[in-house]
């Protein structure tokens, strides 16, 4: 093998300014079909896509683990995309319309880094519930994570539409769920009976289209996956998957543990509650609920977000956002935030629910969650009754709380 | 495969204000000495010689799958004015070790943070700095501000305005010797208690996240002396953490800092206190602390310290015994839920 | 399997649509560009989905972002600065994320604005869209501006859930206004500061009014969609420091213009639901706090933040503040829990 020069600076011969912008990029491509775009990416790493694609599957040919592609601004995609392979990162630029549903069936390892104001519906990661924790030194110990991360409130998760409801039979799936307009679930992990896309019944949409893998991990939650730094918004709360009446949550949708959200924001979102998690170990800070649609008067009230044990709720703020001076803008009737395992923190949490009823509470104990903290928190409401922390239980700290109206 | 050395040379990089690409390949030691760079080290790389980066204000991009195999320094190993104010910031899958064949006789780090104003970004989860035990050595995943030639601190200068986030660090024992001392990570020396070095560490996993096991002869502990995480720097955030290794033959997190702030965090298991604090001017609260040292009806999970004033422990989850050891003065230590779990 | 690049032979192409050098023309329209070293005046972004790369070293005068999904990479170095009536980094547009590499500088040149005189200029960096996010790498990063150095404003109401993130907010000697002058204006809802610090307080004649403000951007009048409203607004983990041990190694003294009204406090005239964490605060003896008391920032939530200063702790009849170190409680409103009242007797660091 060569042992000659292969170190790309762009400073050919002068010190300061260079000539040629080579290096970053191993391969520009503007292949849009599932075995082109498979054939490039298993020739060589660190590539730029510039094509608007259709579905395509990244493993169309063979599973190839540790790759990096980047979706360059102005790149489509008008239907949905499959991976496969373990440690693949995907990074999105600004400008990129990747609103279909992106699905990692089983990649554990992946990252999806979205810089800037990206346009998504849908992520799906997929596993096989607990993680292995591998504790063999080598690149592979411990967990390997599923990882979403945005720069900011900038990067979008929203759906521009309203899910159409087709046949409420079991077994019959929807063919046209995931597209921009039937936008389901935001960040969805597998949960059984809410999950179209990863489904465990063979009919469901990947393989709808005949000619790609069944989803391996259907209907299943990994473990450890962090999601952090994105605005999410669902359309209509009413909306249920086909065959079950269960519907995503605005922010996670999830059956694992070990979860990690930092800096989401479900704003002027309309969902059944902002979390459905079925796991212990979940993490939350510095999430945000600015604002509930509910201009129709038909759909749902939202229910209350609960965590499982051993978790921490940090900073969230669960908001009717007043857009200017005194100008409260819509109402989250029912459901705020709630504990239903034991040994859990809520804490440095601010509510403020204006049509709080008998329907929720804005923070709610349940009798199921002994030994709980909620501490530290401000609630504003239109009734302290509603507008508390509600203790089922009674054996926790409960205390440094405030309830005004 | 046979190395690549850089342009020929030992991998030494002088420029300023460049675009400086590493495209895939197998290098050597490398040392980024200039100043204002952008870099970006591309996907599948791997590093067999330490990378060092003592130029200031870089800001170097590692792409997926790449592994740094013998180490990471940036700084100096006794001099924090030297490889100032750089971001690194990590995108995929990363890992960063040391060969324990090639370990000093003293003190080794995976990651060595000298430098002031260091940002170290890891991708999540996915970015791993690990270390494995070896025989009569110190061994730690990552420091801030300490030598590695003696392992002592650089004392009245320590390392300061750091950050250090979205990265997971493990010691592992090596299955027949436990080494003289390990930690997770090290923030600053004995010296650095009152010095403010406003560092701000969150979003970090320390442990391999698995669950309880008292055998050491799996997952990861820091038996023969040591512990988990020890912050000894002033004003230093310690904020929305987990730590959770296999088993800690020592505390989780050990706070001797003046005005820490230590929020958020999650501690479990532990051999000894899972939290034990020292400073003063202390806050300690919304933290879930539980299973240390086996599930032990003795061992309490916050012991506070007589040398800490003044501070708050409060609004925190402890287990597995019902009462904290509080020998703090003029503090508010209350409000905390305690019991088994 | 890692493999020596030369032999696998790649497209390597050019990912950019235009690369720009010294002398040239800073491209403004959708697409992926780098810009190389050099300096560059005055540039607007006014198309959406304009992706640039800089290197370090590049200089500009203003910069104004007024289209949406803007993508600003700023290498080290980067220097911003100018007197501009949009703030010398306006962000106008929506969806836009800029990032500054370490030791850059953001200066406004300008002048404050006067009590009452609400205005994008005078401002390091002022965002006026919303959904914007601005980062700095480290706190090498340093934006200043007379009037203040990091707001989020819009005379209209509508600019919403903007974010700065890790850099230092620096005023300016002898130019900040009376009641006017701050590190950081959080004037419109949802506005965060994340890992923000500030330990300069610019000494001199003139004022500096407090450290971060949360409210009216200029000034002391009530909230409202002209004035500015931080309703919702956070600041997270911050750090402010005019003792000897702050970043810059000595201690700062406040502007002197009028001494009942120089401070280096964290205030809030005017965002309901706010919260502070986890921030810190030394004042090295001089005015300071955190106050918020106003009616207008009711349910403002205070947790885990030490303040080591000679002023009060104020919080109103339906605030929160939990697991502070504070001087003293000014009074018992509200919900008051764990805090530790250290009354002048915080222990020293090195250098008080």
């Amino acid at each position: 093998m060569s042992e000659g020069f292969n170190y790309f600076s762009h400073q050919s011969l002068t010190p300061n300014y260079i000539s040629g912008t080579k290096g970053e990029y191993e391969n520009i491509s503007a292949v849009t079909t599932s075995a082109a775009c498979t054939a490039v990416i298993e020739a060589s790493n660190n590539i730029m896509f510039t094509g608007n694609m259709a579905q395509v599957d990244w493993s169309a040919t063979n599973e190839v683990a540790r790759k990096d592609m980047t979706w360059k601004t102005g790149v489509t995609i008008s239907d949905l995309h499959y991976f496969n392979a373990e440690y693949t990162t995907l990074n999105l630029q600004s400008g990129v319309s990747a609103m279909r549903p992106l699905l990692f069936d089983a990649a554990y390892g992946s990252n999806v880094n979205a810089m800037g104001g990206v346009d998504m519906t849908n992520i799906n990661f997929t596993g096989s519930g607990n993680g292995t924790v591998s504790t063999t030194l080598g690149d592979e110990v411990s967990t390997k994570p599923y990882t979403f991360q945005g720069t900011g409130y900038e990067t979008f998760m929203k759906h521009a539409g309203e899910m159409t409801i087709q046949d409420a039979n079991p077994g019959v799936q929807d063919p046209a769920m995931g597209d921009v307009v039937d936008g389901f679930g935001t960040f969805h992990c597998g949960k059984e009976g809410y999950d179209h896309m990863s489904h465990s019944y063979t009919n469901h949409r990947f393989s709808h289209s005949g000619s790609y893998r069944a989803i391996s991990h259907g209907g299943q939650s990994p473990e450890y996956v962090d999601i952090r730094n994105c605005t999410t918004k669902m359309i209509n709360a009413s909306r249920t998957m086909s065959n079950s009446n269960g519907a995503p949550a605005s922010l996670l949708t999830t059956n694992g543990s070990y979860y990690y959200l930092s800096f989401l924001m479900a704003d002027d979102s309309n969902h059944p509650m902002f979390m459905k998690i079925g796991g212990d170990k979940l993490m939350s800070r510095n999430c945000v609920i600015a604002g509930y649609t509910d201009a129709a008067s038909n759909h749902n009230e939202p229910g209350p977000s609960w965590q499982n044990a051993k978790s921490i709720t940090s900073g969230f703020q669960f908001l009717e956002m007043e857009s200017s001076v005194g100008s409260v803008n819509t109402n989250h009737d029912g459901g705020g935030l709630g504990s239903i395992g034991d040994d859990s923190l809520i804490v440095a949490c601010s509510v403020e629910v204006q049509s709080g009823d008998a329907a929720g509470d804005a923070v709610y104990i349940h009798s199921n969650a002994n030994d709980n903290v909620a501490y530290g928190l401000n609630i504003h409401s239109n009734n302290t009754s509603y507008g508390n922390v509600l203790d089922q239980p009674g054996d926790g700290t409960i205390t440094g709380n405030e309830s005004t109206t | 495969m046979s190395k690549i050395n850089i342009e020929g040379h030992s991998g030494l990089h002088r420029e300023e204000y460049e675009r400086i690409v590493f495209p895939r390949g197998n290098y050597a030691a490398v040392e980024i000495a200039g100043d204002y760079n952008v870099i970006v080290i591309n996907a599948g790389s791997r590093f067999d010689g330490k990378f060092v980066v003592s130029g200031d204000y870089n800001k170097i991009t590692i792409h997926n799958d790449v592994n740094f195999n013998n180490g990471i320094l940036i700084g100096a190993d006794a001099d924090a004015s030297v490889g100032v104010g750089n971001h690194i910031k990590c995108l995929g899958k990363t890992f960063i070790t040391r060969d324990p064949n090639q370990y000093n006789d003293h003190t080794n780090y995976a990651l060595q943070i000298n430098g002031h104003y260091t940002h170290w970004e890891g991708s999540g989860m996915n970015t791993k700095v690990v270390m494995q035990t070896v025989a009569s050595k110190i061994a730690m995943a990552c420091v801030i501000g300490k030598k590695a030639s003696d392992g002592a601190s650089l004392d009245d200068s320590p390392t300061q305005w750091c950050i250090l986030e979205k990265t997971q660090f493990m010691v592992l024992y090596d299955g027949s010797n436990h080494g003289t001392s390990k930690y997770l990570l090290y923030v600053n020396g004995d010296a650095g208690s009152d010095i403010a070095c406003g560092h701000l560490i969150t979003n970090n996993w320390f442990g391999s996240l698995g669950e309880y096991d008292a055998s050491v002869n799996t997952g990861q502990d820091t038996t023969a002396g040591g512990g988990g995480v020890i912050i000894d720097g002033a004003t230093t955030r310690f904020v929305e953490n987990h730590v959770q290794p296999v088993y800690t033959g020592g505390t989780n997190l050990y706070l001797n800092g003046r005005r820490v702030i230590t929020l958020f965090n999650q501690l479990a298991h532990g051999s000894s206190f899972g939290a034990d604090i020292h400073g003063d001017n202390n806050i300690f609260a919304g933290n879930l602390i539980y299973w240390n040292d086996g599930k032990s009806t003795s061992t309490k999970p916050i012991n506070i310290g007589s040398g800490s004033d003044r501070s708050v422990i409060a609004g925190n989850r402890g287990g597995n015994t019902s009462s904290i050891t509080d020998n703090s003065t003029n503090s508010s230590v209350g409000n905390n839920e305690l019991g088994a779990l | 399997m890692a493999d020596n690049f030369i032999n696998k032979g790649a497209n390597h192409a050019m990912p950019y649509n235009s690369v720009t050098y010294n002398g040239g023309t800073v491209p403004t329209g959708a697409g992926y560009h780098l810009v190389k070293r050099g300096s560059y005046g005055s540039i607007t972004f006014a198309t959406d989905k304009c992706i640039v790369d800089f290197d370090g070293g590049c200089s500009f005068s203003n910069i104004r972002i007024t289209g949406d999904q803007v993508v600003l990479n700023f290498g080290p170095k980067t220097e911003l600065s100018a007197d501009s009536a949009y703030g010398t980094l306006g962000i106008e547009g929506d969806r836009n994320y800029v990032y500054f590499g370490p030791k850059s500088t953001i200066t406004d040149t300008g002048s404050s604005n006067g009590r009452g005189s609400p205005s994008l200029q005078g401002h390091g960096i002022i965002i006026s869209g919303s959904y914007n996010t601005v980062e700095g790498a480290n706190w090498t990063v340093r934006a200043t501006g007379p009037s203040g150095a990091l707001a989020a404003y819009n005379s209209g109401g509508s600019a919403e859930h903007n974010t700065f993130k890790t850099m230092e907010a620096r005023t300016v000697s002898n130019k900040g206004a009376y009641a006017v002058a701050s590190a950081a204006f959080l004037s419109a809802p949802h506005t965060t500061l994340y890992n923000v610090g500030t330990w300069f307080g610019a000494p001199g004649s003139h004022y500096m009014h407090q450290w971060l403000k949360i409210g009216p951007i200029a000034g002391d009048g009530s909230p409202s969609n002209s004035n500015g409203n931080g309703y919702g607004s956070r600041i997270l983990y911050c750090y402010g420091d005019l003792s000897g041990n702050n970043p810059d190694g000595s201690a700062s003294t406040l502007s002197s213009g009028s001494s009942g009204n120089n401070s280096f406090s964290v205030t809030n005239y005017g965002g309901p639901q706010v919260q502070m964490i986890g921030t810190y605060c030394d004042t090295g003896g001089q005015n300071g706090g955190f106050i918020m008391q106003s009616s207008y920032a009711h349910n403002s939530n205070m947790f885990g933040n030490i303040s080591d200063s000679a002023s009060n702790m104020q919080i109103g009849t339906t605030c929160t503040a939990n697991a502070n170190i504070i001087d003293n409680p000014d009074n018992t409103n509200g919900t008051q829990t764990n805090n530790v009242a250290h009354s002048g007797n915080m222990t020293a660091l090195t250098n008080d």
